[in-house]
């Protein structure tokens, strides 16, 4: 028998499909063929391990969220209104700016600017024929004292025309999540701002609002209380939070559920409005590790969003090696511990912090992987330990290229990840000995360390 | 999490039931609710494969459900004719694959082993043969894993595969082939 068609037996007796004919024939093959015999006998046992591995149930929640969003989009579909709606909001906003030959409906009309921007950036440029009206010949003057109509609609640029004549417009404002916004003063005056409004002319953010996530999120209720939030809208009209929205990485952050919803948190809010962590906010890296729904909890936490604005501890966060051991659960648990948070409130520990050769020690991969290690990470969250990070002796210890020399080599690593080692750490006596001036000095000696490096390992020592 | 459990009912029972299409055309008219139905019947297979593909349960609830949406948003350019089951695969698995694309470019390739795709909890309670299958199938070229992931845990036949991959059978049959002694050679 030809190779292809023995393989094609094999295969399709492994899958349950040869007829009797074929498996008779494949059998009385492979019993004067031991090599394929064995073929067929391993692949026959692989198949059945997967067959035998577990089916997982999805989420109990994915239905329902599903459903959410096919809900939401089909009552943003169903809620038919002609300008109605429009020209109430229109008045609403109590503002248009009407020229010689252009009615020029940005900058005031907040609510134009929003559906603006959502046709813009979410669906296609109307059909010329779907549009009603005449357009481009009249002014909108008459429309204070009267009921505005369609045709009264004056702007000189065609685009936005369509957009504002489009079915999609009229779906865009029956919907109940437009109509909800529009109404609201504190989101209306969001959308007056005018960096608010360059945000909408920015190409980057329109293409984020084309995005699912981020539709999905726009016609979520919590979302658009957010945007009643002053907290929100403050930092919305933050230059820094304008330039950061501008930057694809945060933009790929805002497309993220678990990000979305950190992002309605007040105190990151608050931490967002920062310089520094704007900055931080465009690293990748970063990024990437934000989106971790443990970090995205810490995230939420008082204590970890005041110390993360500190532009040292920022630059620290911003290394590819710290970013993956951030995303170890032992390590952000750490961070959302008061203890913790307290020592990096300490000015000792955040002067540490911001030491240069302590800062390269972060970098170091080493060091990384002793920071995901179970052990340290417990004893991080003693007290007497982080007592001791804060005693000026070791904080100037810890700044001893010596002694960063030390932390970077694997038998001292191994070292720290001892329990045995970890626990003598908490002793009260062993940390005064650390506070010692001589000790330290002692431990800063290269010798020394070589010493321990080389020939004692640190476990005996 | 969801919880583990044998997988009795394969897809294979009902996907070629008629309904589908009534449903989708129900839909279709604004009946919303109809979709649930749908969503249902597929949401633990197509769950199940994306789940394998990117190894995270997390991930995988969100490739599912943004496949979902989008099969609903695209209802109008879904062709009755053809199985609602293939087409439903057919986003999920490019989902999917677009994830890991992405998830590879942040990352970077070779920074990580496949084992880091697993969240701790998961990884704690999956057994050590379903570890080392699963790491090995993530070890296989993209094009021979995704067809293992059909065959074995999505129970798919190689027309069907042949349909959601847009490949010939004949190309399904030597790429499952290959895939399968690739992965015995690897689990040796």
């Amino acid at each position: 028998m030809k190779k292809e068609k023995l393989v094609e037996l094999i295969q399709k007796e492994i899958d349950g499909t040869n007829s009797k004919v074929e498996s008779r024939k494949l059998f009385t093959v492979l019993e004067n063929d031991p090599e394929a015999e064995k073929l067929y006998r391993d692949l026959l046992s692989l198949a059945n391990e997967m067959k035998q591995m577990p089916r997982i149930d999805p989420p109990p929640y994915l239905f329902s969220h599903i459903m959410n969003q096919v809900r939401a989009q089909q009552a943003g579909i169903q809620n038919h209104h002609s300008f109605n709606l429009f020209k109430e909001v229109l008045m609403a906003t109590n503002k248009i700016f009407t020229g010689k030959k252009i009615a020029v409906l940005l900058g005031g009309a907040v609510v134009a600017v929003l559906a603006i921007v959502y046709f813009t950036a979410i669906y296609p440029p109307a059909d010329t024929q779907d549009a009603v009206g005449t357009i481009g010949i009249e002014r909108a003057e008459r429309y204070r004292a009267e009921q505005m109509t369609t045709e009264e609609v004056i702007l000189e640029n065609e685009h936005y025309q369509q957009i504002l004549q489009s079915d999609a417009f009229q779906k865009l404002a029956g919907s109940d999540w437009f109509r909800d916004l529009a109404r609201d003063d504190r989101a209306l005056a969001v959308f007056r701002d005018e960096h608010v409004v360059a945000i909408f002319r920015d190409e980057k953010l329109l293409s984020a609002f084309r995005d699912d996530n981020m539709l999905a999120a726009m016609r979520d209720e919590n979302l658009v209380n957010a945007f009643r939030d002053d907290n929100m809208i403050a930092a919305m009209r933050d230059q820094n939070m304008i330039s950061a929205m501008r930057d694809n990485n945060v933009l790929a952050a805002f497309r993220d559920d678990k990000m979305l919803a950190a992002f309605r948190d007040n105190n990151l809010i608050a931490a967002l409005r920062d310089e520094n962590i704007v900055s931080a906010l465009r690293d990748e890296n970063l990024i990437a590790a934000l989106r971790d729904e443990t970090m995205v909890q810490a995230l939420r936490d008082e204590n970890l969003a005041s110390v993360m604005r500190d532009d040292k501890f920022i630059s620290v966060f911003r290394d590819e090696n710290l970013v993956n051991a951030l995303r170890d659960e032992h390590l952000v648990a750490a961070l959302r511990d008061d203890a913790v948070v307290a020592a990096f409130r300490d000015p000792n520990v955040l002067a540490a912090m911001r030491d240069n050769n302590l800062v390269s020690a972060l970098r170091d991969e080493n060091i990384v992987a002793a920071l995901r290690d179970q052990n340290l990470v417990s004893a991080l969250r003693d007290n007497a330990i982080l007592a001791a990070f804060r005693d000026d002796n070791i904080v100037a210890a810890m700044r001893d290229q010596n002694l960063l020399a030390a932390l970077r080599d694997d038998n001292v690593i191994a070292a720290l990840r001892d329990e045995n080692i970890v626990a003598a750490f908490r002793d009260q006596n062993m940390l005064s000995l650390y506070r010692d001036n001589n000790f330290v000095s002692f431990m800063r000696d290269a010798n020394i360390f070589q010493v321990a490096r080389d020939q004692m390992h640190l476990q005996q020592f | 999490m969801g919880t583990h459990e044998k997988c009795d009912t394969s897809l294979a029972d009902n996907r070629h039931e008629a309904t589908d299409a009534g449903i989708i055309l129900r839909c279709r008219k604004g009946d919303a609710e109809a979709y649930g139905t749908i969503v249902l019947k597929y949401q633990k297979p197509i769950y199940n494969i994306v789940y394998r593909m990117v190894l995270d349960t997390d991930d995988a609830a969100d490739i599912t459900q943004s496949s979902f949406i989008k099969a609903y948003e695209n209802l109008d350019r879904y062709k009755t004719e053809y199985p609602f089951y293939s087409w439903i695969h057919k986003i999920a698995v490019n989902e999917a694959l677009n994830f890991i694309k992405q998830r590879q470019r942040m990352v970077g390739l070779g920074d990580r082993d496949e084992s880091d795709y697993e969240d701790p909890e998961t990884e704690y309670t999956r057994n050590e043969l379903e570890h080392r299958i699963d790491r090995a199938i993530a070890k296989l070229a993209p094009e021979n894993g995704i067809i293992i992931i059909l065959r074995h845990f999505g129970e798919l036949s190689y027309r069907e595969i042949s349909e959601i991959l847009d490949i010939p059978e004949k190309t399904v049959k030597s790429r499952l082939f290959s895939a399968r002694q690739a992965l015995r050679s690897i689990l040796q």
